[in-house]
């Protein structure tokens, strides 16, 4: 193949991936809400073929999904293109992990996430959030968590629910899950709650609203910077 | 009574080693409510019960009478048959299991053996069921074969090679039995295959007819495909089961997207019969009339929906007709001796035709096509709605759809052909989850318009049945198992099945008894009143 050739394929790569794959891994793959593929080494896809699955299939239990659309020979672009960007590298969280490691607890954010086993349910378990998440993207959580939502299948993780019955009880938590008939919820003390949507007078998904607290006033810029990098540094499912 | 039990049991046990299903029984299934004799219940395809013991003032008290488990992987789109106190159904890839309908008890089982690359591209590895016919039993297997199986032991009575499954072809849709014939569709335009609707001899095999959906070149509808090669990639798959007019002889069948799907630049012209409905004389499998309802499809809004016979006055004329609620999210009623089209509208929001001509063709909007960087349109690939069954009762007049309320932005990219792989020429993201909702819909069957909705908690896979009880039975993905009252949409009961709601409902009736019967996810409930 011609030097031009190899640059034509690439830049087709490039396309395939920003139609497909950009949404989520951002634009050059350096990340969004799903995580950044400018990387030496993708832990869920070491070898092309393991890519080739991943893209395929999609990871169960995540955000990524199935592709059944794309062919083998896109398929086959959008891998060359993602390996090219490991000579970018991921870039860097600028701040201290230790440092943020003693700040995790301080701070309150073990009242409701979970890391290595240990803390609250309200929130996302964070024990591997470092390998799911672009350093843009913790930083923006702990800024302005209200400016994106974990989802999965398109659906809001931990959404913000307030729920009254027709007895004339409210309970506001995160939805943990639903259906056409019933909503199960968890307020922000842990409790949980099964309602069946008949005995409810009304049922109002607050899309923009977290239970979580902005840093933002909270911690200095180099706390965050600090609690970043903890976050980043954050990468093992047990 | 205790002492007649073993006589009845016997009885029953007699009738079922018989299991004779002459062709004159399948015509009668809409009067032989005590079975489920076809996919669809009746060769009208209603799948509508005459039986009213279940009903809008005891349903509350439904309760499992039993459950049965598959062993197969996946999500089970079956839809049960009741012959004679055996039950059929099928797990995926292509198993038929039989099962006492009494108890759920397995009596046998046959899996085919299939080479381990079988491919499906496009659609899952799944099957929707078998037909049964005199002793028979029919299965279109994932590899592309029909087999014939004795009803009462599983044994093999003769197999027959439909397609090449290398080169993309597949079958997931439970057989049509009619006199002597086993009909046929066939899976794939996502491979780039050219689509058929097959006819073979119920007792031998042999193949009696073929149509096939995309005309070669010099043949009728040929001018629709107007760059020389593309109709030997045309798609037009014909995947779900049609419908059957015995007194006119003739089969209606959905004919699926034209390949490939998002990339319309290389298959200039209308592409018949791609989304399409064709009414094929069932004796010689020759074209009586068709009708298109999306031209040159863009979107993968295959035709494939249930087509829906029914007779009705309009415009004070009575007329034998076919209606369907179509993928492309408009619903459509023809005559179905000529074709004719009646009337049709907007059933489910949809931004890509400003609406319907005098025809019924629809006046697209040309900027709602498929672009490289992606175009937002409702509805979703997976359509308004898709395979599942609608129910028509004659009792109401209403046709209830399972609806999907969900846009998709389409993507067009290269698609080029090589056989057994991937030919669709882009993609889509949809706008699922939160963005999206599904309801349980009635609408007027002569006319479309809107009796009542039913929300449901996401956009719906799964069928519907209606029953002489005025109930409407639908389920959900999140397992919701539930009846409706068909004249209100009022929920009257509801069960949380633990899986998946995709498949179709169905109703039979033993020893004096009333069953529901669903599959949801890889169980099989059947349900009856609590005694």
């Amino acid at each position: 193949m011609t030097l031009q050739g190899a640059m034509n394929e690439l830049a087709r790569g490039k396309r395939a991936f920003d139609i497909n794959c950009a949404r989520c891994h951002g634009i050059g793959g350096n990340g969004d809400t799903g995580p950044s593929l400018a990387r030496a080494v993708l832990p869920r896809a070491r070898t092309d073929s393991a890519l080739r699955t991943v893209i395929a299939s999609g990871i169960p239990g995540t955000e990524m999904p199935r592709s059944f659309w794309l062919s083998d020979l896109d398929v086959k672009r959008i891998i060359a293109y993602v390996r090219s960007l490991s000579d970018v590298g991921d870039k860097p969280a600028s701040g201290n992990a230790d440092r943020g490691r003693e700040l995790f607890t301080p701070a309150g954010c073990g009242t409701c996430h979970i890391v290595d086993g240990v803390g609250g349910v309200v929130g996302p378990e964070l024990t591997d959030v470092g390998a799911r998440r672009s350093v843009v993207s913790l930083r923006r959580s702990l800024l302005d968590p209200a400016a994106e939502f974990p989802r999965q299948g398109g659906r809001q993780l931990f959404a913000v629910v307030r729920a009254e019955t027709r007895a004339g009880t409210a309970v506001t938590g995160v939805r943990v899950n639903e259906d056409t008939y019933s909503i199960q919820l968890r307020d922000a003390a842990g409790r949980f709650y099964s309602l069946r949507k008949r005995d409810l007078r009304s049922l109002q998904r607050q899309s923009t609203t977290t239970l979580m607290p902005s840093a933002s006033g909270k911690l200095r810029d180099d706390e965050v910077d600090d609690l970043v990098a903890y976050l980043a540094s954050l990468r093992t499912a047990r | 009574m205790r002492h007649l039990l073993p006589a009845v049991m016997l009885a029953c046990a007699a009738g079922s080693v018989n299991a004779q299903v002459p062709f004159t029984r399948l015509l009668q299934a809409d009067r032989d409510s005590a079975d489920w004799l076809t996919y669809s219940g009746n060769y009208a395809a209603q799948r509508y019960s005459r039986l009213g013991q279940i009903n809008t003032r005891n349903v509350a008290s439904l309760k499992v009478a039993w459950v049965y488990q598959a062993d197969g992987p996946g999500v089970m789109e079956t839809t049960p048959l009741v012959v004679d106190g055996v039950m059929y159904v099928t797990e995926a890839p292509s198993t038929v299991v039989a099962l006492d309908a009494r108890t759920g008890r397995e009596l046998w089982r046959w899996t085919p053996e299939m080479p381990a690359n079988v491919g499906s591209i496009g659609g899952g590895p799944t099957n929707r069921g078998v037909a049964v016919l005199d002793s028979s039993v029919y299965v279109a297997t994932l590899d592309a074969k029909l087999v014939a199986l004795d009803a009462r032991s599983g044994a093999v009575r003769w197999s027959a090679t439909v397609a090449d499954n290398r080169a993309g072809y597949f079958m997931t849709g439970a057989p049509l039995a009619i006199d002597g014939k086993i009909i046929v569709g066939i899976s794939g335009a996502e491979a780039g295959i050219r689509g058929f609707v097959d006819a073979y001899d119920a007792r031998r095999g042999a193949r009696l007819w073929r149509f096939y959906t995309v005309p070669a070149p010099g043949e009728p509808g040929s001018q629709t495909w107007k760059d020389a090669t593309s109709w030997g990639t045309g798609g037009g798959s014909t995947w779900v089961t049609g419908s059957y007019d015995p007194r006119l002889n003739l089969l209606y069948w959905g004919v699926g997207n034209p390949g490939p799907d998002w990339n319309g630049d290389v298959r200039a012209g209308d592409n018949l019969y791609t989304c399409s409905l064709v009414a094929l004389d069932a004796s010689t499998g020759k074209l009586r009339w068709y009708f298109q309802f999306t031209p040159h499809d863009t979107h993968d809004w295959d035709a494939t929906e249930i087509p829906v016979l029914l007779d009705g006055f309009v415009n004070g004329k009575a007329r034998k007709l076919v209606a369907m609620a179509n993928r492309n999210a408009f619903y459509y009623v023809l005559d179905r001796a000529t074709g004719e089209f009646l009337a049709g509208r907007e059933y489910s929001h949809q931004t890509w035709a400003r609406g319907l001509d005098a025809r019924g063709r629809p006046v697209e909007l040309q900027a709602k096509q498929p672009t490289t960087e992606g175009n937002l349109v409702y509805p979703s690939l997976q359509g308004a709605t898709n395979w599942f069954s609608p129910s028509y009762s004659p009792r109401t007049g209403a046709l209830y759809v399972a609806v999907r309320e969900m846009g998709s932005y389409y993507y067009k990219a290269d698609a080029e052909y090589k056989p057994g792989t991937p030919f669709m020429g882009g993609g889509e993201r949809a706008l699922d989850g939160d963005s999206a909702s599904g309801a349980i819909r009635a609408i007027d069957a002569l006319t479309g318009a809107r009796r009542w909705n039913f929300p449901i908690h996401s956009p719906p896979w799964a069928g519907i049945l209606s029953t002489a009880g005025d109930l409407v039975f639908a389920g959900s993905n999140e397992g919701n198992f539930f009846a409706l009252d068909a004249r209100t949409g009022k929920s009257l009961w509801d069960f949380q099945t633990g899986g998946q709601v995709r498949a179709g409902p169905m109703s039979f009736m033993l020893d004096g008894k009333q069953y529901i019967g669903i599959a949801a996810r890889r169980n099989v409930y059947v349900f009856a009143l609590r005694p």
